[in-house]
């Protein structure tokens, strides 16, 4: 903790002592509450002037405080707007919250320090309506135009029963309508260039391109796109607030439907914050357990990836090939977890079941049948110069653009750094493990896919190295707080029997504080920012997905290029509208 | 000739034709399916083969819908060309010795004409569905059928110089010892590349660009109108192919076991099989990338073809 | 804590070649790969003639179970309900009368009991929580109909035949989930 120590004093120096106030958390992260007039330059100084910058807003995110009740000292709030921070150079986090009053705060905005504030500062307007003075375009982006409230403030409803019967009547439907219609002068977008009138091509919400509901509205000077503005929220279900009404435990089959390419990747993801809040270890063969599932889920991912980017440029058969192998990759996934998409699998303090018997034979089979297929799907697709023709050069960005943006995950790595969260922030036991980074070094269309067809390879070895050496012991935690228990601490007597009916009916009372998780999911980096307020279910739970960063900077990258490119790049992204949305 | 003989081929040649087209849904949807390890559509009656008169019906009986903001004439008008114009082709191919609808002496340049007939249909129909989508297609397809056009043109000529013939009886009859895909493969090549691009088929199908356009310039159309587009490009697949077997493979020439007309259906739908294999095995090229490389390649490649037949030619003959 | 290996893995990327920009020759080698695919064994399978096999652990329909004897398992306690995170059950508990020992395992047994599959997701968590094994889910999936009033499953459907009157349908409603543990215990 020097880092963090020195970051503090540099901070103090900068601002004044009187600033600051460090909140202590389980996550080891660096967290300080900055007075309201004070974050600008706290931000920039990070930013810049830091010894080992923090040059990437990681994430950004509000917490409506007025029904919290404990403190323990901190400042009081109504709302706070919480920023999270790294560097790469010190690989470090850093959290600084804003304590902010009233029914309808404001705050200044950062977009100008960092450019994907933009979306984030947006999104806490849409969710809490805190106002960010300065921002360019201060609108909702989750939830249409028309919405009344903010749903992630307190006095929302979480459910569409508490708001009255639903009614669809003209007007009411001609109003939403209406809030559809694209107007370019909002945006700031012309109509008419030097020597041409602009086209503004809707692409979406429905689209055989877009990979789901999104809408993207092009500018385009004959089939050149000038500008782009992608419309979000289709997807939008409001996990955030779900959390707050459902259980600890009975959130989990919610988290699987976040990322649903990524499976049990999402629980993996929540239940670290969660175990770091209830302090539980795991025992070997419970973190073993799900590295395995993991990866065969980061496999099933990139496959589903790899053959619709190929069907994205028109070519029709890899996707047929590489669903087969996916089903291969459920059928041990259901023999499992009982699940396929959903599996639902992973528990507070561990897994839901032991493997099954025989389930070396299956995963077995599936190591020696898969290492042929991705190099035929590489010959059929990777090297074939027409997909190079199409993928090289196309949608480039740099190191620096893609940390300023906020990219994680193969995207960055194309990039030339060598970022790998299982790596450099080992997490569930990945250090036992041996595997590669892939790298690219040209940030392009085409790197991506390499980066991502090698990772497939590096998945297969974790999974062979589990297979292998899978330990022996329980697949769940003795922890008190595990949920639900080992069997053999319920329902002996009429002790263990109360103990199982509290923790299935109310869930399991997760001590006060907060801890965020960062893991590597399928599409970057994936955290749960979990707040206990001591309570059977979360007084916020934040979700800061990978793809949410990753499409806010298609208007960046798509600038200059033709319609034809805008669907390899949205190809070569790998986002899902469930991972952008929540 | 008599006249009975002659009303007979054509509604023979005609009959015929249309149900290849037809049963070409089955062929591409089976063959598409067994590349891409399913089985395709199996259920209605043997093999499925009855799909076709599924798809058919199901063409009939939906709405036929014509968008109030589009061009009605001109939106009517357009998939009527591009049947028109490709059933107007075959007029000039013969089958078999005998079997041809009309035997023109300049039948390859009456097919050249009547390709580049097709090309209204998809300006026109892109143009009258007042659609952003179509109209992108509808500008796609014009550059790239215009430019393909050229390259089409050219690729035959090397075959003209040997042959000494625009009339395609002549040709087919020119090929009695050596098909002219032996003596003119870049020929062949360059023409199956454009003849791709003529149909736009995967890889080439820019104008239409599923994932990108949607449907391109016939994303307005639906029921029969839209049915003419899907025949038309079925129709347009049996054009080329044949063209192909007409020009370089000898036409019905082959062993005399089999008579003429089945060598010539033989060699017909290999080449169909293998305008369905590459829709399913390739990636389609960027629009700007299309054109260039044949303006910059393709056109390279046919003028020096030309001009290597041509210097052969004359000192062949001395 | 130092990761066993943390090189970085730079991918293969080779310029194209003038062979490749001409393009024909890989137009080829595409078409060769899928050629080949014609020879492959099928993966699909004739649906509903012909159904893929589940593993026994698969989260299918729920089925309400019964005892070795017949008698319903269920003592209405309400954990499945309370542990249901979309919420999907329903249930009213009675009690049993003198003489229906015979029909209900435990003094209270649920009167009523609706699983409305519309808000179920599948997830297990009711199977988890249930203390008598009353309640799991099966192999059976797909259920389609009409209205949606049909997709609120009641005790009649939900509840697994009598093994006493119907031992083999009582069979094959266990599937071969119940018919592995029997055998493993």
């Amino acid at each position: 903790m020097d880092d963090a120590d020195s970051i503090l004093q540099q901070l103090q120096q900068q601002l004044g002592v009187g600033s600051l106030y460090q909140q202590q958390t389980v996550d080891d992260i660096l967290t300080l509450w900055v007075s309201k007039e004070k974050i600008i330059p706290a931000i920039q100084f990070l930013k810049t002037a830091a010894a080992g910058p923090f040059k990437m807003l990681y994430d950004l995110f509000g917490i409506d405080e007025r029904n919290r009740n404990r403190y323990n000292g901190l400042p009081m709030a109504d709302f706070t707007v919480v920023y999270v921070l790294f560097s790469f150079e010190q690989n470090c986090f850093i959290k600084l919250k804003v304590a902010l009053r009233g029914e309808y705060p404001s705050i200044a905005s950062i977009c100008s320090i960092f450019k994907n504030a933009n979306w984030y500062e947006r999104e806490v307007y849409d969710m809490f309506g805190i106002r960010f003075d300065g921002h360019p375009h201060l609108t909702r982006i989750l939830m249409p135009l028309t919405w009344e409230g903010h749903p992630l403030r307190k006095e929302h409803p979480a459910r569409a029963t508490e708001m009255g019967p639903f009614q669809l009547r003209d007007e009411y439907q001609d109003r939403q309508q209406e809030a559809l219609r694209f107007k370019p002068e909002d945006w700031g977008l012309l109509e008419h260039g030097d020597d041409a009138d602009f086209m503004f091509l809707n692409i979406g919400p429905q689209h055989p391109g877009t990979h789901g509901v999104l809408r993207i509205i092009l500018q385009l000077n004959g089939e050149d796109i000038v500008d782009a503005v992608p419309e979000i929220g289709f997807h939008h279900r409001g996990a955030e607030k779900m959390a707050e009404r459902q259980s600890w435990h009975t959130y989990i089959p919610y988290t699987d439907r976040v990322d649903y390419l990524g499976g049990v990747m999402n629980n993996l993801a929540y239940l670290q914050s969660v175990e770091k809040l209830a302090g539980i270890e795991l025992p070997d063969r419970a973190l073993v357990i799900r590295v395995m599932l993991c990866e065969l889920f980061r496999i099933a991912s990139h496959l589903v990836w790899f053959g619709t980017f190929a069907q994205d440029l028109g070519q029709l058969s890899p996707v047929f090939y590489m669903f087969t192998d996916r089903e291969k990759i459920f059928d041990i996934v259901e023999a499992i977890c009982g699940g396929r998409m959903h599996p639902n699998w992973f528990r507070i303090g561990g897994v839901a079941q032991d493997l099954p018997n025989g389930w070396q034979q299956l995963v077995q089979h599936f190591v020696d049948y898969f290492p042929p297929k991705i190099r035929e799907y590489e010959k059929m697709v990777i090297r074939n110069s027409l997909f190079k023709a199409r993928t090289k050069g196309i949608g480039i960005y740099t190191l620096e653009e893609a940390i300023e943006w906020g990219v994680t995950g193969p995207g960055l790595r194309a990039c030339g750094l060598e970022w790998d969260w299982r790596k450099k922030r080992p997490y569930s036991g990945y250090d036992m493990f041996e595997f590669d980074i892939p790298v690219a070094q040209h940030g392009d269309c085409f790197d991506r896919a390499l980066v991502r067809v090698e990772e497939m390879r590096q998945s297969l070895r974790i999974v062979k190295q589990c297979l292998e050496n899978m330990p022996a012991g329980d697949y769940k935690s003795s922890h008190p707080l595990t949920t639900p228990p080992l069997k053999k601490f319920t329902m002996q007597d009429i002790e263990t029997l109360i103990t199982h009916f509290l923790n299935v009916s109310w869930g399991p009372v997760i001590p006060a504080g907060e801890a965020m998780s960062c893991i590597e999911a399928t599409k970057g980096a994936n955290s749960y920012y979990c707040i206990s307020d001591g309570s059977t279910a979360a007084y916020r739970v934040r979700i800061r997905t990978p793809s949410f960063p990753h499409m806010q900077m298609v208007p960046y990258i798509s600038k200059g290029y033709t319609v034809g490119d805008l669907l390899s790049i949205l190809g070569s992204i790998d986002f899902v509208l469930a991972d952008i949305d929540r | 000739m008599s006249a009975t003989e002659h009303i007979l081929i054509v509604v023979g040649v005609l009959f015929v034709l249309l149900n290849i087209a037809a049963g070409l849904i089955w062929v591409e949807r089976r063959l598409l399916a067994l590349w891409q390890d399913r089985l395709g559509p199996n259920r209605a009656g043997p093999l499925g083969v009855l799909i076709v008169l599924a798809d058919t019906l199901k063409l009939f009986f939906k709405e036929d819908w014509i968008p109030p903001f589009a061009d009605k004439w001109v939106f009517i008008l357009a998939p009527a060309i591009v049947v028109g114009s490709v059933l107007l082709s075959f007029v000039v191919i013969p089958f078999a010795p005998g079997i041809v609808v009309a035997d023109l002496n300049i039948g390859i340049l009456f097919f050249l004409a009547m390709s580049s007939l097709g090309v209204y249909s998809i300006v026109l129909g892109g143009w009258a569905s007042n659609n952003k989508y179509a109209l992108l297609g509808a500008l796609r397809g014009a550059s790239q059928m215009i430019a393909y056009e050229v390259f089409m043109g050219l690729s035959l000529m090397g075959v003209v110089m040997l042959s000494g013939s625009f009339n395609l009886g002549d040709i087919v009859a020119a090929q009695q010892n050596l098909w002219f895909v032996v003596t003119q493969p870049v020929g062949f090549v360059i023409f199956f590349i454009a003849g791709i691009a003529e149909t736009h088929r995967l890889p080439f199908d820019i104008p239409e660009a599923e994932s990108e356009l949607i449907a391109g310039y016939h994303a307005e159309y639906s029921g029969m109108k839209f049915g003419m587009f899907f025949i038309g490009e079925y129709l347009g697949i049996t054009l080329i192919s044949a063209m192909i077997v007409t020009l370089f493979f000898g036409g019905w020439l082959g062993p005399a076991f089999l008579p003429p007309l089945a060598w010539f259906v033989i060699k017909l739908f290999f080449f169909i099989g293998l305008f369905i294999l590459l829709r399913a095995s390739l990636p389609r090229p960027r629009y700007d990338q299309l054109i260039s490389y044949g303006w910059k390649i393709i056109l390279a490649i046919v003028l020096a073809n030309l001009l290597i037949t041509g210097a052969i030619a004359l000192w062949l003959r001395g | 804590m130092q990761a066993l290996t943390s090189r970085a893995k730079p991918v293969d990327r080779k310029p194209m070649t003038f062979l490749e920009k001409l393009y024909v020759w890989s137009i080829f080698k595409g078409m060769m790969i899928t050629l080949r695919h014609l020879f492959k064994k099928k993966a699909t399978i004739s649906y509903p003639e012909e159904k893929r096999p589940f593993s026994p652990v698969f989260r299918g329909l729920h089925i309400l179970n019964r005892d070795e004897e017949g008698r319903e398992r269920c003592t209405a306690c309400g954990l499945c309900a309370l542990a249901c995170p979309a919420e999907a059950i329903t249930m009213e508990a009675a009690e049993r009368l003198p003489g229906e020992e015979n029909l209900y395992r435990e003094e209270k047994y649920a009167a009523k009991y609706e699983i409305n599959m519309l808000r179920c997701i599948f997830c297990g968590l009711c199977e988890e929580a249930c203390p008598k094994d009353a309640v799991y889910l099966s192999e059976t999936f797909a259920p389609s109909n009409y209205q949606r009033k049909g997709f609120i499953y009641g005790k009649q459907d939900l509840l697994i035949p009598n093994p006493k009157d119907n031992p083999g349908e009582y069979w094959k409603a266990v599937g071969n989930r119940k018919a592995n543990k029997e055998q493993s215990n």
